[in-house]
């Protein structure tokens, strides 16, 4: 599966590089290295990244991208990796991003991705761990646009979606139209932690409603899916406008589930069994 | 400050005067002319000018002999010295052991190949000052530079190699060193490529600016720790390819694990640019800025 994966990772990133504008690649092998990629030019259409780290307690860090149809794909192959502050496209400089893609893959034990930030629209993040990892998607905002993605799958150990880090806990999407999917195996937890983080934007932190960001859709028509295998909570949803749906399906024992809706026209569907 | 420079040069070359053991001036004017010096000896500085004006020149320099090793630090260490000065469509070849000086000017079309080896223990070369430098226009230069480690009462000392480039125009360089080399490379104008080879501790400085429907393209390799790839002196620490875009940018480092790791920064302006870091060892840093 994890060969499959990687596989399907590389074929995806060479299909783009055809289309690759400015096209940057840092490869690391060995421990405690750091990566760092900052791409911002924006009279063209394509911004491609793309950081290889093999080895133990390696770092990447600080990417912004501007413009349309831009990739930032990250592998970590090892234990302890992180991705840091933190992988954004769009938002600075009034930057809108549209059609980007922020994918991270992770293998082994205790690799972590402190956030990734996207403002407009049609954009999509996908996060994939297999280990004890952790994971937050601090933004999807789309002021004007609608229909971004966010994909979170954590295979085996102990995973969770929204454990505390420096940039806040949780995944958050504010427009319409979006789409979250979050797939757990093992003893799982999405939406652990409710905190605020001093300084943070109340918006996306939700202070007002929750006292810290979870998982938290604003707007209309967004989804969300949670599946999750073995024993896991979720924790802290929140969906805050019209029409929006939450399913969440729990398989194993010792479930536990909780969605915050406000609005009208929305749905929530919890199944444990 | 290419006046500077020259004068720095000619000081140095000057001072050496002194000691010299061999002095050769060849002068040309016109067009396919062709000079040839070859000095050998152990015992004192060799110093080589030749200055060709017109194209289409050959100049052939050796110099071999001078044992380093002898006064390799002191006021009369003895050098070889080299002062070229050719035009267009010129080549030079410069061969030399010791504790080598170059400095070259070409114009338009020009290519250069200087080889710099130790004798036999103690070499020093480029070393001090302005070091080696040379100032080529739409021309092509190859430089092969060979350190060596002593062994001294303090420990290891690292007498390594350095070169200063200034190129301007579209050009090429190819340079190779070893040991605890320092290369300075400025490419200014133009489609221009660099090709850069260190082993050792050793670290590159480049700034090419390109112009209009220009690119240019570089590739740095460096094998062991403690490189760096950054940029020149007011161009900030980033290694850069300047003008509208169409770069290239790869650098290489094969460090040890466990070991102090190497750093490359770059920086890529304009639009269509590719930079490709690949490092192995541990404690590296690879930043890359396209905007």
């Amino acid at each position: 599966m994890k060969k499959l994966t990687t596989l399907l990772f590389v074929l995806v990133f060479a299909s783009s590089m055809a289309f690759a504008q400015n096209d940057a690649t840092v490869d690391q092998s060995g421990n405690n290295n750091n990566a760092a990629v900052d791409q911002t030019h924006t009279s063209g259409d394509i911004n491609e990244a793309m950081v290889d780290q093999v080895g133990d307690q390696n770092a990447v860090e600080g990417l912004n991208q501007y413009g349309a149809g831009n990739w930032y794909g990250v592998t970590q192959e090892g234990n302890n990796n992180l991705v840091k502050s933190h992988p954004e496209q769009g938002g600075q400089g009034g930057y809108a991003s549209y059609d980007g893609y922020i994918e991270v893959l992770q293998t082994n034990d205790g690799n972590r991705v402190w956030d990734a930030d996207q403002a407009g629209s049609s954009n999509s993040a996908y996060i994939t761990q297999d280990g004890n990892d952790d994971a937050n998607i601090e933004a999807q905002v789309s002021i004007e646009g609608s229909g971004n993605t966010i994909d979170i799958d954590q295979m085996s150990g102990s995973n969770a979606v929204g454990v505390f880090s420096d940039n806040g806990p949780g995944a958050y999407q504010e427009g319409s139209g979006n789409y979250m999917d979050i797939d757990q195996s093992g003893s799982a937890a999405a939406g652990t932690e409710s905190k605020m983080v001093a300084g943070a934007d109340d918006t996306f932190f939700r202070g007002s409603v929750e006292d810290g960001q979870g998982l938290v859709q604003v707007g209309q028509g967004n989804e969300m899916f949670i599946d999750q295998s073995g024993s896991s909570t979720v924790e802290f949803v929140v969906q805050d406008g019209s029409s929006n749906m939450t399913d969440i399906m729990q398989t194993g024992n010792g479930h536990t589930a909780d969605v915050w809706q406000t609005g009208s026209t929305n749905t929530a569907t919890i199944t444990q069994n | 400050m290419k006046k500077l420079t020259t004068l720095l040069f000619v000081l140095v070359f000057a001072s050496s005067m002194a000691f010299a053991q061999h002095d050769a001036s060849v002068s040309q004017s016109g067009n396919s002319n062709n000079a040839m010096v070859d000095q050998d000896g152990n015992k004192g500085s060799n110093n080589a000018t030749i200055t060709q004006v017109q194209g289409n020149n050959e100049a052939t320099i050796t110099q071999h002999g001078n044992n380093p090793g002898d006064s390799p630090y002191g006021s009369t260490a003895y050098t070889n010295n080299v002062l070229l000065d050719q035009s267009n469509g010129s080549e030079a070849t410069v061969d030399q052991t010791g504790r080598d000086y170059v400095a070259l000017e070409q114009a338009d079309g020009s290519i250069a190949d200087i080889n710099q080896d130790y004798g036999e223990g103690h070499a020093i070369l480029g070393f001090g000052g302005e070091g080696t430098k040379a100032y080529q226009e739409n021309s092509e230069l190859y430089v092969e530079q060979q350190g060596t480690l002593e062994l001294g009462s303090t420990g290891v000392r690292r007498l390594g190699s350095e070169l200063r480039i200034e190129q301007y125009g579209s050009d090429w360089v190819n340079i190779k060193q070893r040991d605890g080399a320092f290369a300075k490379i400025l490419q200014d104008v133009g489609a221009n490529d660099a090709f850069v080879r260190q082993d050792g501790d050793s670290d590159i400085y480049l700034e090419q600016n390109g112009s209009s429907g220009s690119s240019s393209y570089a590739n740095i390799d460096q094998l062991g720790d403690g490189h760096s790839v950054n940029g020149l002196s007011g161009s900030g620490s980033y290694a850069l390819q300047g003008g509208q875009g169409g770069h290239t940018l790869n650098v290489d480092q094969d460090g040890a694990f466990g070991a102090a790791g190497n750093t490359a920064a770059v920086s890529q302006l304009g639009w269509g640019n590719t930079a490709n870091i690949t490092q192995t060892g541990s404690a590296n840093s690879a930043t890359v800025s396209q905007n």
